[in-house]
Order: structure tokens, then sequence, then C-alpha cells
């Protein structure tokens, strides 16, 4: 059996984010995010639209939760069901980075705002997941959303800030295929 | 951290006990203080690593611990008058402002009798985030 592999270098989990408003179409693209990624190191060499490639992420989780609608009939033992709307969202945890938290830099998108004004002003964005890196072939879920679920927490055991994050997005997720990286 | 702990004893051990800059080294079975009573010898540090946020890009936090053990050896019958002072000497020095990268410093000592010899075993630790 195969499976998605996000343990090696080439092929780290990434989640990347940009305004919504930066979208060259309707619906995110690769080259939205990035114009440059690396086949032998799996980096992202060259970001697009000041985007913001999320460092220090724990976890990701996608969520993808259909709605139902169930009714009974008189003439079957068993309930019927039909799903309705989905409720997607994307969450996980990461580390504080001052950089992309607070934001920095001298371009007009997400990484000179930080996600936390990208949160705090609700701005809509567009993201990247990439399961199992930006390599040639490798799926990539898309979408936009905004950013929320900021919480970021700091003990004197754990002396380094983490926080949250959820991307609530906005209508269904879109799978892409990378075709970018050289 | 050796040096700055070291700077700290010489300066505040001025009783009968005091600090030696020498390490506790050992010829044959003689420990250097067990040979010279009265004087507290510093062990070079220890380091130990553990991850303690892992990361999905694989550049985990880090904390680092830093050991520094030391000896100091007492005559057991006739206990040193300075060695309470010594001992809270010893015990204030883990919260040196001169070591300002860590954020928890612990100390502890215990205390063993053989013989005629009262031997107290210390051990610093400094842990720091990388």
């Amino acid at each position: 059996m195969a499976y998605i592999n996000a343990s090696t270098a080439v092929n780290r989990v990434k989640l990347v984010i940009i305004k919504a408003s930066a979208l060259a179409g309707a619906t995110p693209a690769e080259t939205d995010f990035y114009s440059a990624s690396s086949n032998t190191t799996g980096a992202i060499t060259t970001v697009a639209n000041d985007a913001i490639v999320v460092p220090g992420l724990q976890d990701v989780t996608i969520n993808n939760a259909n709605g139902s609608f169930r009714w009974k009939q008189l003439d079957q033992s068993g309930e019927n069901v039909i799903t309705t709307n989905a409720t997607n969202s994307l969450s996980g945890n990461f580390v504080l980075d001052p950089t992309t938290f607070f934001g920095a830099g001298t371009g007009t998108g997400a990484a000179l705002d930080g996600i936390f004004k990208l949160s705090n002003n609700r701005t809509a964005v567009a993201f990247l997941m990439a399961p199992e890196g930006v390599t040639d072939g490798k799926r990539v879920f898309v979408g936009t959303g905004f950013i929320s679920a900021l919480a970021p927490t700091v003990s004197a055991d754990s002396p380094v800030f983490v926080s949250p994050i959820t991307i609530e997005v906005n209508g269904d997720y879109t799978v892409l295929t990378t075709a970018v990286a050289t | 951290m050796r040096t700055a702990l070291l700077n700290y004893l010489k300066a505040n051990l001025t009783g009968s006990i005091t600090a030696a800059t020498e390490l506790p080294w050992a010829q044959g079975d003689n420990e250097l203080y067990l040979t010279n009573k009265k004087r507290v010898y510093l062990a070079e540090p220890d380091t130990k690593q553990n991850s303690v946020i892992q990361l999905l890009n694989g550049d985990d936090i880090v904390e680092t611990v830093t050991t520094v053990n030391g000896y100091l050896a007492v005559d057991a019958k006739n206990r040193p008058i300075d060695l309470d002072s010594a001992l809270t000497t010893l015990r204030v020095a883990k919260d040196l402002s001169s070591i300002t990268t860590s954020f928890r410093k612990e100390f502890d000592y215990e205390a063993t009798i053989d013989r005629d010899v009262m031997t107290y075993t210390f051990e610093y630790r400094f842990y720091t985030i990388n």
C-alpha cells in the first residue's frame, strides 16, 4: 500500500497563504503562491504575491465535514440520507515566528501584513496546503477562506509561543497537481 | 557556564571553604576533592538535548540542558563552622545574573558520609531553548 509520506526533507508538509485579492483568476492556481520550487530539496525557492510559507507547523488537519439530511419512510426499516453542504476548514498548530506572525518586508501582500493582521483585519486569504511537499506531480489542496482561532500561548514550562490556527474555507477545496518544480 | 559559576564561587567563598579552579580529576583511586578537603571542585559541563516541540518541517524546537557537577568534601567529625553559609552560596550561584540564556535553573545536592569524610555532590542544571 502506498501512503502519503511527509517524513523526508523533500516531502515536508507546506502551508502557503496569500491575500485572496492577489489571485490571478477566479480560483487559486499553484503559480499564485510560488513561481519556483526545487525537486531536489523540496523547498519553495521563489514565492509569488508576497506569500507566507507558514513556518513551525506542528500538525495540520484537513476538515471536510459534509452536512446530512435524514428522513424516515414507512416502507423502509432504515433511515434515508443525503449529504448537504460541507463545512470545510484547515486547522493546525504552529510555533510563532515573529517575521511571519507580525509581518515584515517590503511587499504589499500577506507577508507584509503577517498572520495576526490577516486574522485581525478579517482579510480574505487563499491557501495552498501540500500534504507531501511541492515537488512535481504532488497533489495539493487550494482554496480561499479566512484565518481564525489564533490563540498564542506560552508557559513557564514551555517558553515558546505556540498557537492554533484555523482557515475557515469559503466553499470547496480544489485539488491540484503541482508542476512548477524543477 | 562553569566559568561563570567558578568566578562567582571564587569571589564569594571566602571562609575556610574555598573554590578550586582545577577540575575534579583523580590520581589512582584518590579523588582530588577527597585529598583537598574544604575545596569546591566543578567538573566540565555536560550537555543534553531534548526535542520539546516537534515540527513538520523537521526543525524541532530543542531544549538544551547543561549540567555542571561539583564536589566538596569536609571532615565529618569536625563540621566546618561556615559550611551552612558555603552551601547557601553554592545554591545562590545558580541564580547568577550573568547566565542570561536559561529559562529554568536548578540546583540540588546530596551528602554522603564515608568513614570520617562527608562529601557533598551537587549538580547545577541550566535549561535553554535553541
